[in-house]
């Protein structure tokens, strides 16, 4: 060892110093982490794999196929955001954004891609969904259930976060397939799309359902101005069940004739 | 001579028979009602969820008629 470092290395106060530094800079990494408390992202909707699926094995009509085309197509066209403290976050469409030419359609896959502006508080461990169907309010709420993901060392990169990829057991979600999440540690809050909240160890920035992916786009991290959930007061709710149960009715009526 | 005219007249004979038939048969048009059914079960069979299948169903019946018209 050269003569110079060996007297680096060997010198009481030297040893101090580089000891005292090292402490130093992990704690501002430490401060720094911890200090992600709000922060928005803008996720962007596909919804391919609803297309493939309705036109696999040639079962759908020319006219069918074109409907299904159409609600893909129109899906590109949604922008989600969600906003997030350390403890409530908000997910909702975003506003004002043109998605089809025709109203009825934007309607129909806004409804597709999200039921409607989901509230989450992670401290009380509630969720409340808000959401319209032939301009009348439904605000169901319910209890964060804790979902049993399977986290993985499988890893990517979604912007400048390094997600890693969690997988949902179909036979939790009751869907075809499973359910698979890109969560980023770095971003310690388990928030995500729609319901998706309260399980994984940061937050969702993709999400991919049998149905729809939901990619983050643009994360804003700690913005200047604090993010405040205004949560609804003065109304009525509901539990999933009685929502259900009103949705079994219009199924129902369906089955009818119309 | 007479050959010639024969399969000349047999010729025309099948053509004018076969556009007869397609000006008879008009083209079949989309039943919009079957369309919107169709669209609305598969969208609750994903979803099984009553208030998406009957907008499923409004939204392919809107959208069909329109381009009926």
């Amino acid at each position: 060892m050269p003569d110079f470092l060996s007297g680096i290395l060997f010198n009481k106060n030297m040893k101090k110093y580089i000891l005292v530094y090292l402490s130093f800079a992990s704690l501002v990494t430490n401060v720094l982490s911890a200090q992600i408390v709000s922060g928005k992202v803008w996720y962007n909707v596909s919804m391919e794999d609803f297309y493939k699926d309705g036109v696999k094995d040639g079962r759908a009509s020319p006219e069918l196929d074109r409907m299904f085309r159409m609600t893909a197509d129109a899906a590109n066209n949604i922008q989600l955001e969600l906003l997030f403290n350390q403890e409530q976050s908000i997910f909702q469409h975003q506003k004002g954004l043109s998605i089809s030419d025709y109203e009825e359609l934007d309607e129909l896959v806004k409804m597709l891609t999200s039921d409607g502006t989901y509230y989450t508080d992670i401290k009380d461990g509630t969720q409340l969904l808000q959401t319209f169907y032939e301009g009348r309010e439904y605000n169901i709420e319910s209890e964060i259930e804790k979902q049993d993901w399977t986290l993985t060392k499988e890893k990517k990169q979604i912007g400048k976060f390094l997600c890693y990829k969690a997988i949902l057991d179909k036979s939790n979600t009751g869907l075809n397939e499973d359910t698979i999440a890109w969560y980023a540690p770095e971003i310690p809050v388990s928030f995500g799309p729609v319901d998706f909240v309260g399980s994984l160890p940061g937050l969702i920035l993709e999400l991919k359902l049998p149905i729809a992916t939901y990619t983050a786009s643009k994360v804003e991290l700690n913005p200047k101005k604090e993010v405040i959930i205004n949560w609804p007061t003065d109304i009525e709710t509901m539990t999933e069940e009685e929502y259900k149960s009103e949705g079994d009715k219009v199924k129902a009526q369906l089955d009818g004739g119309w | 001579m007479k050959k010639r005219i024969f399969l000349l007249s047999t010729v025309f004979a099948i053509g004018f028979t076969s556009s007869s038939l397609n000006a008879a048969t008009p083209e079949m048009p989309v039943d919009c009602e079957d369309l919107a059914f169709d669209y609305a079960d598969y969208i609750y069979d994903k979803y099984n969820d009553g208030f998406k299948a009957g907008k499923a169903f409004t939204t392919a019946l809107a959208l069909c008629e329109a381009a009926m018209n």
